[in-house]
């Protein structure tokens, strides 16, 4: 779908998602590497079996579709040949470390514009490209804290706990590939490029829901609530090989609450009856702690005689909003990503083996056979990049591989 | 001040409640004319949801729906009418995107599915977001923000070592995942759009989408055979790493040391004497000894001002950060600067906070154009003006309910 656009990726961690998203799109992205090794294929997770070299499974993830070449460019011959790729290119995507295009080439933005008029400069940047924290070190941990998303979450007698996933960047990502493409619009348009900044911490306030306005229009703090329901009929609840997630309350359909409790009726669980009462359809009284209790107590003895797809199936025919709280290895046995045939079977190079890769993230009309394909391997398309496209012979690539710079 | 890169596009957005919303306000707030089809018989859920201006409901006082709904025009349609579709019908051929939320099979019983529009305009950019896709023997399964968090695999991912699944507190899929994957697919098809004239059908699953965002951690265990052990806020690969106690009530400042340096920084800021302690000389060492090392330094810094110590800790070198309540971010230098918090003035709700988007575009910029619409606000206009109905026409379909 982003056929012809070629963008050249120098983003680290979960960022590098962005450019994983218009690298599975179709746009022909071209990782610039590091000679002596990317820091990305040193980040695990790693796979954990044999004694492989490129075992990073972040960098398996984030460097799907991608084409990969080593440039050193603080080199001035990799300097030469990196602004030679970058007058071909529709974009340019950096993240953290921040600038590495400017401290280690010692590029500027005009620079890069004079090369390429039309060229689009996404950087990616913890806090900004100025500003009173812009030189503040950070990692996901401290970003979620100093974007608000890790104060809402966890026990309240615990400390906040972050999100799985490393998902500041994941989170950047996203936001860099919309603001890419954005960009590119405009340059494919007008035939200009432009410079796109994001700031993880501002991206991550995206994702506050209405804390921010709790707080200005009501005078009230959102805070952590934790695992605990807070209204007898929705929460978590054990079953025998998990949790499953029951919505039967307010928030639910009307007629959720009476489904349920017909439902433990019907499976004859003690305690099911007094929940028929008349009492238990305010919400009111199926906030207070012993109706929460007393309602968690019956479901629980019910639930642990199934399973939560069990419960899953049954409890949806009966128009009840329950579901599974799958662990990752239940997602490939999710009948309903089976049928969509969502996970594919793709083969690293590196793991002998084929294991059920992620998907994309959309279905589209126009692409119906459209899938990832497996991350490069470092350097992978420096023959097809330098000798091919840029007519290096193999001569000089050879004294640029000695010379440290390919 | 430029229109942004949008500027001409026309959305017409039956979107609702989260996603969808966020989908759409993307594409609003980047210029494009976003008319939000809406009835007064079925709102919105989120305008009726609080936080309400002032605690007091009502269907245009909604915090919670206004944040997301910037930019967007509404029009009020009443598709329970035949004319009220039928209206709606006749607002496809001026779209170059339709967008929806909805179940699979809701927007196909209007009259309103993807064939449908594709017929009355072969080009149409069409985006559904279902919450686990059109297809599928689980596609009618109810459900909402928390049903993608559980089936996706967050909630379960996301807790402390022996804890129940606990996730982010949020409808996280909502807010992120869905609606960003979306514009970025959208705007795929609009570039192809304009370079083939071909439109498509744009699906985002929710819950597919979801998992596509824990793509590293999934593959992991997916890889390895085995769902990765709960760590809470450590991490695989550096101690110490966590979020500990600061002065004040339910106050926290979160520290990362991911180097040797950064851990020898922080034991010289405090000067306990850590550094001679041979359980913590080395990283493997932390790490077999980390509850020990975590309580040492939740020890230290409990008293102390998080804003203050992460000031310390960040000028030693230190990744370090407080843990940001909603009044901090309102008061956070940074985002000052970069003026993420705008005010705009909403004719009900009167001033209040608004985010910025945080893509910023140096030449073409993005920005809020307009607080969220009334319901039905913009009805009369684009009768008028898109569909050139007659003041009078508009006038008798109002009195008929057909615009309600």
């Amino acid at each position: 779908m982003l056929t012809g656009v070629r963008i050249i990726d120098l983003t680290d961690s979960t960022v590098a998602y962005a450019t994983k998203l218009l690298a599975d799109l179709g746009a022909d992205v071209i990782r610039v590497e590091p000679p002596q090794g990317d820091p990305l294929r040193r980040r695990g997770p790693f796979l954990t079996e044999g004694n492989r070299t490129d075992r990073s499974l972040l960098s398996a993830y984030v460097n799907t579709s991608k084409r990969s070449v080593t440039l050193n460019l603080a080199h001035p011959d990799g300097r030469l040949l990196f602004l030679r790729l970058l007058s071909g290119a529709a974009a340019l995507v950096e993240s953290d470390p921040p600038g590495r295009v400017a401290r280690e080439a010692g590029l500027r933005w005009e620079e890069l514009r004079e090369a390429n008029r039309r060229l689009v400069y996404t950087r990616i940047t913890p806090f900004g490209d100025d500003g009173p924290r812009a030189h503040w070190k950070a990692t996901d941990l401290t970003l979620m804290a100093m974007g608000g998303l890790l104060w809402l979450a966890g026990e309240p007698s615990q400390a906040p706990l972050v999100a799985a996933g490393e998902q500041s960047g994941i989170i950047a990502g996203l936001v860099a590939a919309a603001g890419t493409l954005l960009a590119l619009q405009q340059a494919e348009e007008h035939g200009s490029g432009q410079c796109v900044s994001v700031s993880i911490q501002e991206a991550i306030c995206l994702a506050l829901e209405n804390t921010i306005q709790f707080h200005e229009l009501e005078g009230v703090l959102r805070t952590r609530t934790g695992a605990r329901p807070r209204e007898a009929g929705t929460g978590l609840f054990a079953c025998q090989d998990g949790f499953v997630y029951l919505m039967a309350g307010r928030m639910s359909t009307p007629q959720g609450w009476t489904a349920v409790v017909e439902w433990l009726q019907e499976a004859g669980v003690s305690g099911a009856l007094e929940l028929a009462g008349p009492e238990w359809r305010e919400y009111e009284f199926r906030a207070r702690p012993d109706s929460i209790d007393r309602f968690s107590d019956v479901f629980t003895r019910f639930a642990a005689g199934w399973t939560k797809e069990e419960l899953y199936h049954a409890g949806q025919r009966r128009g009840i909003i329950v579901c599974p709280v799958n662990t990752p290895l239940d997602l490939p046995r999710d009948r309903q990503l089976e049928a969509r045939g969502w996970f594919v079977p793709l083969e690293h190079a590196e793991w002998m083996r084929t294991v059920p890769f992620p998907g994309l993230p959309y279905v589209l009309s126009g692409f119906p056979a459209i899938a990832p394909r497996a991350a490069p391997a470092a350097g992978a398309d420096n023959a097809a990049i330098f000798r091919g496209e840029l007519q290096l012979s193999a001569a000089e690539v050879d004294a640029l591989v000695e010379a440290g710079v390919v | 001040m430029s229109e942004g890169p949008l500027a001409g596009l026309r959305v017409i957005d039956f979107t609702w409640v989260g996603a969808g919303s966020l989908a759409t306000k993307i594409l609003a707030d980047f210029g494009a004319e976003v008319i939000k089809i809406e009835s007064a018989t079925r709102p919105d859920i989120l305008r009726l949801t609080p936080p309400f201006k002032d605690g007091q409901r009502g269907l245009n006082r909604s915090g919670y729906f206004s944040n997301r709904n910037t930019s967007k025009k509404s029009v009020a349609l009443n598709l329970s009418m035949p004319a009220g579709v039928a209206l709606a019908r006749r607002l496809i051929p001026l779209a170059d995107v339709v967008a929806n939320n909805f179940t699979p099979g809701t927007m196909e019983k209007w009259g309103l599915g993807y064939e449908d529009c594709r017929a009355l305009r072969p080009d149409l950019i069409y985006l559904s977001m279902p919450m686990q896709g059109g297809s599928g023997p689980n596609r009618l399964y109810m459900g909402y923000g928390t049903t993608i968090a559980a089936l996706s695999g967050l909630l379960s991912l996301t807790r402390y070592p022996g804890s129940p699944p606990l996730g982010t507190g949020t409808n996280y899929p909502d807010h992120i995942p869905s609606p960003y994957h979306a514009a970025v697919a959208v705007l795929a098809a609009l570039r192809h759009r304009r370079l083939t004239g071909q439109g498509q059908h744009v699906e985002v699953s929710q819950v597919e989408s979801m998992v596509a965002a824990l793509g590293v951690p999934v593959l992991a265990a997916l890889a390895n055979r085995a769902d990765p052990p709960a760590r809470g806020n450590r991490h695989r690969a550096a101690s110490p790493h966590g979020v500990y106690p600061a002065a004040g009530q339910d106050r926290w400042i979160a520290i990362a040391c991911m180097t040797e340096g950064e851990w020898h920084a922080l034991a010289s800021l405090a000067g306990e004497g850590w550094e001679e302690n041979p359980r913590f000389a080395s990283l493997l060492a932390r790490l077999r000894h980390e509850d020990e090392l975590d309580a040492l330094i939740a020890e230290w810094t409990a008293p102390q001002d998080a804003f203050v110590l992460a000031e310390r800790l960040q000028g030693a070198g230190v990744p370090a950060g407080p843990v940001q309540t909603p009044a901090d971010l309102l008061r956070d230098p940074q985002l000052q600067h970069l003026s993420h918090w705008i005010e705009l003035e909403h004719p009900i709700m009167g001033v209040s906070t608004y985010d910025s988007p945080a893509i910023r575009l140096a030449s073409s910029p993005g920005r809020i154009r307009s607080p969220a619409p009334l319901l039905g606000q913009h009805t009369r206009e684009v009768m008028v003006n898109l569909l050139g109905l007659s003041e009078a026409e508009v006038s008798r379909l109002e009195e008929e309910g057909v615009l309600k």
